[in-house]
């Protein structure tokens, strides 16, 4: 036999292969075709038949023709797999080729045919996994029907083979109590053909036996709108009988999937959130892993993901698997007296803690069972009993439930933060996870209960309580009793609503309040602090926000990361939307509110500096603004008196974009501004107030008051300001005062026109490059701005621009020039203030000339914000 | 042809579309488009205010116009422009074009897509003197 070995793969993506090697260079997509054909009908075909049936509508001569064309072509490649004669065309018997159809079908038939035990399934799923795609889907040609009819035929023959194997699989599969399994491969089955009612049965059934036989109910609600609306069909009688017995609870697993089972389910619904079960499955699946920590908040749903888990492997085991609460529990030293009890390990008088430990130990290291320990959080931070467990009993597996991990090195972890919430854009909501736990509780509560007519206050309830399950049923406890738009404002007012609805569930799972004041003991104080700092986020935070804002060094987070407090979100983290509600409720209250605020102000302002020292163009720096804007704009857990003080000092960098891209927020802006007592800031931050409020009026042409806020600055003495301050005065000055001075003062009817407009953009400009301190290129505007000055007060703000400019960037020689001219300028004009301001700030200039020698660095990376 | 314009309704709204990638000489000829058609507004409805449609949907990146003003002095001697309809849902193309009419002073309407913004243009246009604006 040679060696050749030719792969050909037709199920999905048509594909020749020679020892791995894809073939492409076939003439068309009737040459690969053929080989196809051939190899897949097997013996000698006729080449006048291969010629009609490939070029059906061609003439025979210029068909046979095409043929050979194509052969020329099969030749180059696969010569060896090809018996070519002059009347007829074969495949070599000697060359190895294996066609994954024929493969396929040939196991499928096998498979089908074989008795369903338990190792079956590993075999089944292979094969369902050989079937990537319908077979030579995507292969496209012309003119040739009788080809397309052979392909249509394998088609629809491969594809039944495949659905019967998948309906089969599952069967097998629920017969064996797989339910995972079966669940996964009827979610395949059913996207084959969502119109059959067959797959929907088969679908209901599993999720019945599974426990969740509100789902199954769902499933059959959502197929006869789907037949509805799509067919104008109902659903065939069995599919409604069955969804009738559902409904009244009689329908039961067949006999022989009833083994005993040691796990009580929790009567509650269950959505499975995402792949968590079969994520923690795969966990379990892995020899290595003998203890695994399930952890997250209270109410996230531990126990009831650890007890369906331990319900659908229990006969993996050859002991069992057992649930055991550690509610009770004192201390870890009640641990062995618990196990004891619950596996009925007979201690007989031996009473005391080594001996019972050494009797369950004993007893279970040569068992092969699955133990789930629930709420272990009681006992951290004890674990030498776990530990000890594991290494005498090597058969054993160990879930753990906890509010933290054991941080042990041999512990699995697997963080669990509640169900999915739809997104902003998501077209289906009522499919997503937190929805469908809503609407199963809800009608349990009030079986009337109609999902679609309340949508949309379901979704915002999702998303209030980021789909906490339990936040989930309590809230969905509450629609037999409370109008659901009035549940959603509760909790969105973070309002108590706990009343004894459920007198079988502990204290802590009857109110979203008392769950979270349930977390919120257990922590401690340091933890507490963290929180409540934390919750000054609204969203995602960064690890440098944290440590540098919140004064939260990184052993803390990572304590909190473990207690599933907050959760690592990309390359920031995150907190759980409850608790952050309860955190930022306990922040109001906080006496450290004051203290955030100045360091969350200093934080923002560096980051604002750093942004600018980068450069950017205008429309870059807005960009970089825009992505930042939520974060900036976080003020409202601020203190009232502080909040305006923020407001005033972000101003220095956001004037720009809140002019430009956020006009609507301008009025607001300068409300707040105004509400400013003068007389409680410092003298700088004063004069920036006055600066801004004048910015405010000229933006409105209120030229007269903006003018009111800068007489008061000059009247203010120079004494203060930052030198970008002054310059941005000067430049607003430059179009206040053409606005203000006397109509015989200025000889408009001179002016020309286009002056005029360029001046008008030139100021505008000016005054952003100001604000960017980009003062390379505030100074290409200050000559023309100069020459085109009007007025001796116009040249003379020109010429003090350039001298605040100057001093600011450390040129102090040309700053006293500049500030000279300023002097020049203003000569004999009636200025008073204006005048005295500049020979205070000349004066001022020329001390920081005298106290430094390179003057003041605007490059450097600190604020330039002096501290309040 | 990244740069076009016309009427939309004529001698009122102008039609602007800039696509792809725009250079500096693309953005001479729009301005030379704009002095046009400001041109035809003034010579045929003298007295009234002119509009423009800035459709920038396509538009991919643009060089920084507010930095044009020389370019642009010609547009800005008209009296007669009123507020431009941006279409974009391109930040960066909105800053750049907000940033321009900020710098030489003109209103500017911002929207994600044509129907909005020809809504917009229709009511703008019903509030002053035209009820006959005509589907493009």
């Amino acid at each position: 036999m040679s060696s050749a070995e030719i792969s050909v793969t037709t199920l999905g993506q048509l594909r020749i292969a020679r020892h791995g090697q894809a073939l492409a260079d076939f003439v068309s997509s009737k040459a690969a075709l053929l080989f196809v054909y051939l190899a897949m009908q097997p013996g000698e075909h006729a080449r006048k038949k291969l010629a009609a049936m490939f070029w059906s509508e061609t003439p025979d001569e210029q068909a046979l023709k095409n043929l050979r064309t194509v052969l020329t072509s099969l030749r180059h490649n696969l010569s060896d797999a090809l018996l070519i004669e002059r009347d007829s065309l074969a495949i070599n018997p000697d060359v190895t080729i294996h066609v994954d159809a024929a493969a396929f079908e040939a196991a499928c038939i096998a498979t089908l045919a074989a008795p369903k035990t338990p190792d079956m399934l590993p075999q089944m799923q292979t094969l369902v996994e050989m079937y990537q795609g319908t077979f030579l889907a995507e292969v496209s040609f012309r003119e040739a029907d009788a080809l397309e009819e052979w392909i249509t035929v394998r088609q629809r023959q491969l594809q039944q083979l495949y659905t019967r194997l998948l309906y089969e699989l599952i069967e097998t599969a629920m017969q064996h109590v797989e339910y995972d399994i079966a669940l996964h491969y009827a979610q395949k089955l059913t996207s084959l053909d969502p119109y059959w009612d067959v797959a929907c049965r088969q679908w209901m059934r599993l999720l019945a036996y599974m426990q969740r036989a509100n789902e199954a109910l769902l499933h059959y609600e959502a197929f006869a709108r789907l037949l509805a609306s799509d067919l104008n069909a109902v659903p065939e009688d069995e599919t409604t009988r069955l969804y009738e017995q559902i409904r009244a609870r009689q329908l039961q697993p067949p006999p022989s999937a009833l083994p005993t089972s040691t796990i009580v389910l929790p009567d509650m619904p269950f959505i499975e959130a995402a792949d968590d079960m079969a994520l923690v499955q795969r966990m379990l699946n892995t020899p290595q892993c003998h203890l695994l920590t399930i952890y997250g908040i209270s109410g996230v749903g531990k126990t009831t993901l650890a007890t369906q888990v331990a319900f659908q492997r229990q006969h993996h085991y050859r002991d069992g698997a057992y649930v055991i609460s550690l509610k009770r529990a004192q201390s870890a030293r009640d641990l062995p007296f618990l196990l004891a009890t619950t596996l009925k390990i007979e201690y007989g008088n031996q009473t005391t803690a080594p001996d019972l430990e050494t009797i369950v130990l004993e007893w279970l290291k040569a068992r092969h069972l699955l133990l789930v320990l629930d709420s272990y959080e009681h006992l951290l931070p004890e674990t030498a009993f776990v530990q000890q467990m594991l290494e005498t009993a090597t058969q054993l597996q160990v879930i753990v439930t906890s509010q933290a991990s054991l941080s042990l090195f041999r512990e699995w972890l697997f963080p669990l933060q509640g169900l999915r919430v739809p997104t902003p854009d998501d077209t289906q909501p009522e499919t997503s996870e937190a929805v469908r736990l809503f609407e199963a509780t809800a009608q349990r509560m009030n079986p009337r209960f109609e999902l679609h007519q309340q949508l949309k206050d379901v979704v915002e309830i999702c998303k209030l309580v980021d789909g906490l399950p339990l936040a989930l049923i309590i809230a969905a406890s509450w629609t037999q009793i409370i109008p659901i738009s009035r549940i959603r404002e509760l909790i969105a007012d973070g309002r108590e609503f706990s009343l004894p609805l459920h007198q079988d569930l502990p204290p802590h799972h009857q109110s979203i309040d008392m769950m979270l004041e349930y977390t919120w003991t257990a922590l401690s104080e340091q933890e507490q602090y963290a929180l409540t700092a934390l919750s000054i986020f609204h969203s995602t935070f960064s690890l440098e926000e944290v440590e540098y804002i919140c004064e939260i060094d990184f052993a803390l987070i990572t304590t909190m990361v473990q207690r599933a407090l907050i959760q690592k979100y990309g390359d920031k983290y995150r907190m759980h939307q409850l608790i952050w509600r309860y955190a930022r409720k306990k922040l109001l209250f906080s006496d450290r509110k004051e203290a955030l605020g100045q360091r969350y102000s200093a934080y923002m302002l560096r980051r604002l500096d750093a942004i600018q020292q980068q450069k950017p163009l205008f429309h870059e720096y807005m960009f970089e603004i825009e992505l930042n804007y939520d974060s900036l704009m976080n003020f409202d857990w601020m203190t009232k008196s502080f909040q305006p003080v923020y407001l005033l000092m972000l101003s220095r960098y956001l004037m720009p974009y809140w002019e430009v891209t956020r006009r609507d927020e301008l009025p607001q802006l300068q409300k707040r501004f105004e509400s400013l007592h003068k007389n409680d800031l410092d003298a700088d931050v004063r004069l920036l107030l006055q600066l801004q409020l004048a910015r405010f009026h000229e933006r409105h042409e209120g030229y007269a008051e903006a003018q009111r806020h800068i007489m008061a600055i000059f009247a203010g003495g120079a004494a203060h300001g930052s030198w970008a301050d002054w310059a941005a005065i000067f430049c607003l000055c430059m179009s206040v005062y053409p606005n203000t001075a006397p109509a015989n003062d200025v000889d408009t009817s001179a002016r020309d026109q286009d002056i005029l407009i360029l001046n008008n953009s030139y100021h505008k400009l000016l005054a952003l490059y100001l604000d960017l301190r980009d003062y390379e290129g505030a100074q290409v505007f200050l000559p023309h701005l100069l020459e085109n000055g009007q007025h001796p007060v116009d040249r003379a703000l020109v010429a003090a621009t350039h001298a605040a400019v100057a001093t600011e960037t450390g040129q102090l020689t040309l700053a006293s020039d500049w500030f000279d001219t300023a002097l020049e300028y203003l000569g004999d004009t009636d200025e008073p203030l204006l005048t005295g301001a500049l020979n205070e700030l000349r004066s001022r200039a020329a001390r920081v000339g005298s106290s430094t020698s390179t003057g003041m660095d605007p490059l450097g990376f600190e604020p330039r914000t002096k501290p309040l | 042809m990244p740069v076009a314009v016309d009427w939309y309704v004529p001698y009122r709204v102008g039609y602007s579309r800039l696509s792809g990638n725009v250079t500096s000489d693309d953005m001479q000829e729009y301005a030379d488009h704009c002095v046009r058609i400001l041109t035809e507004a003034e010579t045929h409805a003298p007295g009234k205010r002119t509009y423009m449609i800035f459709d920038a949907l396509e538009l991919e990146s643009m060089p920084p116009a507010y930095l044009m003003l020389k370019q642009a002095l010609p547009i800005l001697r008209f009296k007669s422009r009123d507020a431009m309809f941006l279409i974009t849902r391109n930040q960066s193309i909105r800053n750049i074009v907000e940033l321009t009419a900020h710098v030489t002073k003109f209103k500017i309407y911002t929207f994600a897509t044509l129907e909005e913004a020809l809504r917009a243009v229709d009511e703008t246009l019903r509030r002053t003197d035209m009820t006959d604006a005509p589907t493009p």
